[in-house]
């Protein structure tokens, strides 16, 4: 897939400017999200990778503003969906733009089904509520969507309830109810975690059929790398709530900038050099609330040195004159290359 | 459940793989277009009630306990039916009410006649301050009613040939009445001796023929035909009749319903269940409004002494049909106090009255004071004989009441507390475990605090206090009772609930929910709560068997119901010396078997509701 250098006065559809989402926990405010800024444009596909408790989910959640508050609360930045702050929004302005603008499918397809109405129902409630369409519209829509999320025997599928489907079927389903109201931007929050490896590539592949058909954006969260550079258009990498390296995929993958992102790309299993030892990247990711000062990566970073823990190193575009965007938030790059 | 799918289908439905836990069948792993191979899903889909009540119906003694819970509270609903001491249908002469009509019309007939010679200034001037009538024209109504319903009464059960006496009486009547507002003072007097000597000579010429004294001669009176049991029947006895009817041949109906109607069709048959319930509902009530429209509705618990009535022969009957058990709940037998249930030997009695066995024969009872019998015991009509088996299968209380009868009419008021307090209970703690567990915070803490609060109260002392301090006139007991087991029962549904809602709140459909834009009301009452009510349902059953438990101790202390109506607290409460063993075994055992059924039945449901626990 090329990155397509569109020019830059095409607005945005999702703009994240500076995000900030804190979480008081009795260990103190953790800094979840921290200053995340990426932009996504409409019809393309946004990748954030990064490991566990990053802050992706957390960032995803409070594009539609839904961070559980208390503990969690936005207190800065600015989130633009088509020019428009979100963060600014009433309650009842959000309730308008979820579903129906901005919508969202989930990791679990297991848990994310109402395990007491029937998938019809589900994604009828949806449509009732948007579209403000009779019963009967509403269940014509959603035999509809099924039909077009390629599920088989749709007005069977369309009363039985989510245990009576498989997983790729529920995330299918999840599909059909997110997109029932044809949205602007789709944030799928690990969509293809829990299915096996072949389910994978048929809702990746369906997801992009969508996309095609609607100009849809998507953000497309995840930690598999392979998944990333398959779908994705940019590449955001975060870590410990920060982003440290954004650019267009193919950018990315041939010339990865940043420790950590390398890092990533070394723990990848290579097929093509079987038997070796995998590399990882040593230590965890450190704990929200005691985040070290300077750069976030310097303790587990190889090449680290006292000015990281001095300074946060700031976002800024590395790339060259005339090339594509592509920032990095590193202080030692040229010690980076040689890695 | 209703929908119990026959045949094939049914095999399918519980084929192996057919369950929740299936690995992907094949057609799932197919990208978008038409599935190949025999399409699955033509099964007809069972929702997560259908295979909760599956569960339920695999356990032996759940199914024994549902069914004996069904005849109870059956037994409960129909009690007015099964035991009452008044007939299904009376075809008789009522010569008590003849009688006293007959009897009774030369006096109204004077007052009536008095007052309207008097005129109005004598009424008013006569008028006494703690009078209730104060208005002349309402007096005069109240005696022309008098004389009026005397009147229809005679003329009820008189034959056509022998009303002529009558036709006199109210000819003269007529024309005093009209004399009285036009006619001379003297006129007027005249014609009230008149009427007044007419409504005397009418005592004599109706007398009636006595059966009991043929040859005394009198009018042969015509009988006319009664229902005074279904007249006795309230409308919301009618309306329970009613449901729990459709409710046991629910599986009756419903399959005709599903092959006629319904033509088999799944997918119809399905979206016809919510109508089933309303249909019934609706049925149950439209039955109720015609019931109380037409035949019953009178007061519900008025006992009338027909049986006493038949027995002495004031009524004469050409036909009585008497309930199964021909004993009212409060109908006393006073010279039967405690006579054992008369299957048994000790409860035989001899031509005297005295019991053949047993020491207690003459001495008076220790407590009461009452002796057993030593004159002959009354049977009354419709009465099963002395010493039949089935006279007393129950035995009597100390008033000589057939315990059968009260245990009947009992459950109808301990069910029925064990019920309203449940659902009392259960939407306060709903509301208040949601409250809490969804909005969290300050308001959780709150609502928590005051759980523990709650909590912390002898439960059973407080309510004995409420229902002592509580003026019986202002709440009855039974409602207090009822309300306060509410309030102090409400926590532990709280916490569950609050618990469920601790737990749900953060799954991923939830977040779904609010991330498909529904606001929070639809999120909690829609989509958490129905999630959250398994357990809550199976909370609901151990309440219900609690809660009958509360009232029967609470009756059983003497605290409890005074309403016409027992309930088994009540009985047991009738008698605690050891040698009454009956009134304390037979209502202690149905409180047992119904706390047994609730409490088998919560445990089945808490299993089948347990998706790890499925066979």
């Amino acid at each position: 897939m090329q990155a397509k250098s569109t020019p830059s006065e095409q607005p945005a559809l999702l703009e994240l400017d500076g995000l900030q989402v804190h979480f008081q926990t009795e260990d103190g405010t953790s800094r979840a999200v921290d200053g995340v800024s990426y932009r996504l444009r409409a019809g393309e596909t946004l990748g954030v990778v990064g490991e566990s408790g990053c802050g992706k989910s957390v960032t995803a959640l409070s594009i539609l503003q839904l961070v559980p508050d208390p503990p969690g609360r936005i207190v800065g930045g600015r989130i633009l969906f088509e020019g428009q702050d979100l963060v600014r929004f009433s309650e009842a302005q959000m309730r308008k733009v979820r579903g129906n603008d901005i919508a969202m499918i989930f990791q679990e397809p297991m848990t994310a089904l109402n395990p007491v109405f029937t998938v019809g129902d589900q994604i009828a409630e949806t449509v009732r509520l948007h579209r403000g369409v009779g019963k009967a519209e509403a269940r014509q829509r959603a035999i509809e969507m099924l039909t077009k999320v390629g599920i088989p025997s749709p007005e069977q599928r369309v009363d039985e309830y989510p245990h009576q489907l498989s997983g790729g079927m529920r995330q299918r389903v999840m599909i059909a109810m997110a997109m029932s109201c044809d949205p602007k931007l789709l944030i799928a929050d690990e969509p293809t975690t829990a299915l096996d490896v072949t389910i994978q590539a048929q809702v990746l592949d369906l997801i992009r059929g969508l996309q095609a058909e609607s100009g849809l954006g998507v953000l497309l969260i995840t930690h598999d790398l392979g998944v990333v550079a398959e779908n994705a258009n940019h590449v955001a990498v975060m870590y410990a709530g920060k982003v440290v390296e954004y650019a267009p995929v193919a950018e990315l993958f041939a010339r990865p900038r940043h420790p950590y992102t390398i890092g990533l790309f070394r723990s990848l299993p290579d097929l093509a050099a079987p038997g070796e030892r995998l590399q990882t990247i040593p230590g965890i990711v450190p704990a929200a609330h005691a985040f070290p000062s300077g750069c976030r990566f310097r303790t587990r970073c190889p090449i680290a040195v006292d000015h990281c823990a001095a300074v946060e190193p700031p976002l800024v575009d590395s790339a060259g004159p005339g090339l594509p965007e592509h920032t990095v938030a590193c202080h030692r790059l040229e010690e980076a290359a040689k890695l | 459940m209703s929908t119990t799918p026959t045949g094939a289908s049914d095999a399918r439905a519980t084929a192996p793989g057919a369950r929740t836990t299936e690995p992907s069948p094949p057609p799932l792993g197919v990208p978008p277009g038409p599935p190949p191979g025999p399409p699955a899903a033509i099964e007809y889909s069972r929702d997560y009630w259908d295979g909760v009540f599956q569960q339920l119906g695999r356990r032996r003694r759940v199914r024994w306990a549902l069914a004996l819970l069904a005849l109870l509270y059956g037994l409960a609903i129909y009690a007015p039916l099964i035991a009452n001491d008044r007939p299904y249908v009376l075809d008789a002469v009522d010569l008590r009410e003849f009688s006293s009509a007959q009897r009774s019309l030369s006096g109204v007939t004077t007052n009536y006649a008095r007052l309207m010679r008097e005129g109005e200034a004598a009424f008013t001037a006569g008028l006494r301050p703690e009078s209730q009538v104060r208005s002349f024209s309402e007096a005069l109504a109240i005696e022309r009613a008098a004389v009026d319903m005397r009147v229809t009464a005679m003329r009820r059960a008189l034959p056509d040939d022998a009303a002529a006496p009558l036709d006199e009486y109210e000819k003269e009547l007529a024309a005093f009445e009209s004399l009285a507002i036009s006619g001379s003072a003297d006129q007027v007097s005249t014609a009230e001796r008149g009427l007044r000597d007419t409504a005397r000579e009418l005592r004599n010429a109706l007398t009636p023929l006595d059966l009991r004294n043929p040859d005394a001669g009198g009018v042969q009176l015509v009988p006319s035909k009664a229902y005074p049991l279904f007249e006795s029947i309230s409308r919301a006895s009618a309306f329970f009749m009613s449901l729990w009817l459709c409710v046991l041949t629910w599986p009756l109906w419903n399959r005709l319903v599903n092959r006629v109607v319904l033509k088999g069709d799944r997918t119809r048959i399905r979206r016809a269940r919510r109508w089933k319930f309303g249909a019934v509902l609706g049925f149950a009530a439209l039955f109720a409004w015609v019931w109380g429209a037409t035949v019953g509705g009178s007061a519900a618990f008025e006992t009338s002494p027909y049986k006493a009535g038949l027995t002495s022969g004031d009524i004469v009957a050409l036909r009585v049909v008497m309930p199964p058990v021909a004993m009212g709940f409060a109908e006393t037998h006073i010279n039967e106090a405690f006579r054992p249930p008369t299957w048994t030997a000790l409860s035989e009695l001899d031509e005297d009255g005295f019991y053949v066995r047993g020491s207690r024969t003459p001495l008076p009872d220790p407590v009461t004071g009452i002796v057993p019998p030593a004159s002959p015991v009354e049977v009354r009509y419709g009465e099963p004989g002395l010493n039949h088996p089935l006279r007393y299968p129950l035995g009597t209380d100390k008033v000589g009441q057939d315990l059968l009868s009260r245990l009947l009419w009992g459950a109808r008021i301990s069910l029925t507390v064990g019920l309203i307090s449940t659902t009392l209970l259960v939407t306060i703690g709903v509301i208040l475990g949601s409250l809490a567990g969804y909005a969290g915070g300050r308001l959780d803490i709150a609502i928590s605090r005051v759980i523990e609060v709650v909590q912390a109260f002898p439960a059973f002392f407080l309510i004995l206090v409420a229902v002592a301090v509580i003026p019986s006139d202002v709440v009855p007991p039974i409602y207090s009772i009822v309300i306060v087991i509410a309030l102090v029962g409400w926590t532990g549904v709280a916490r569950l609930v609050r618990g469920e809602f601790l737990k749900l709140k953060s799954q991923d459909f939830v977040v779904a929910a609010r991330a498909l834009g529904f606001g929070t009301t639809r999120v909690v009452f829609r989509h958490i709560l129905p999630n959250a009510l398994g357990p809550v349902l199976v909370a609901a059953s151990f309440a219900v068997a609690s809660g009958i438990l509360i009232e029967s101790s609470i009756s059983f202390l003497g605290f409890g119901v005074k309403l016409p109506i027992p309930s088994w607290g009540t009985v047991i409460n009738e008698s605690r010396d050891p040698s009454h063993w009956w009134i304390q075994v037979f209502p202690g055992f149905l409180i047992f078997v119904t706390v047994f059924c609730y409490n088998l039945v919560g445990e089945g449901l808490r299993d089948a509701l347990d998706p790890r626990m499925k066979v």
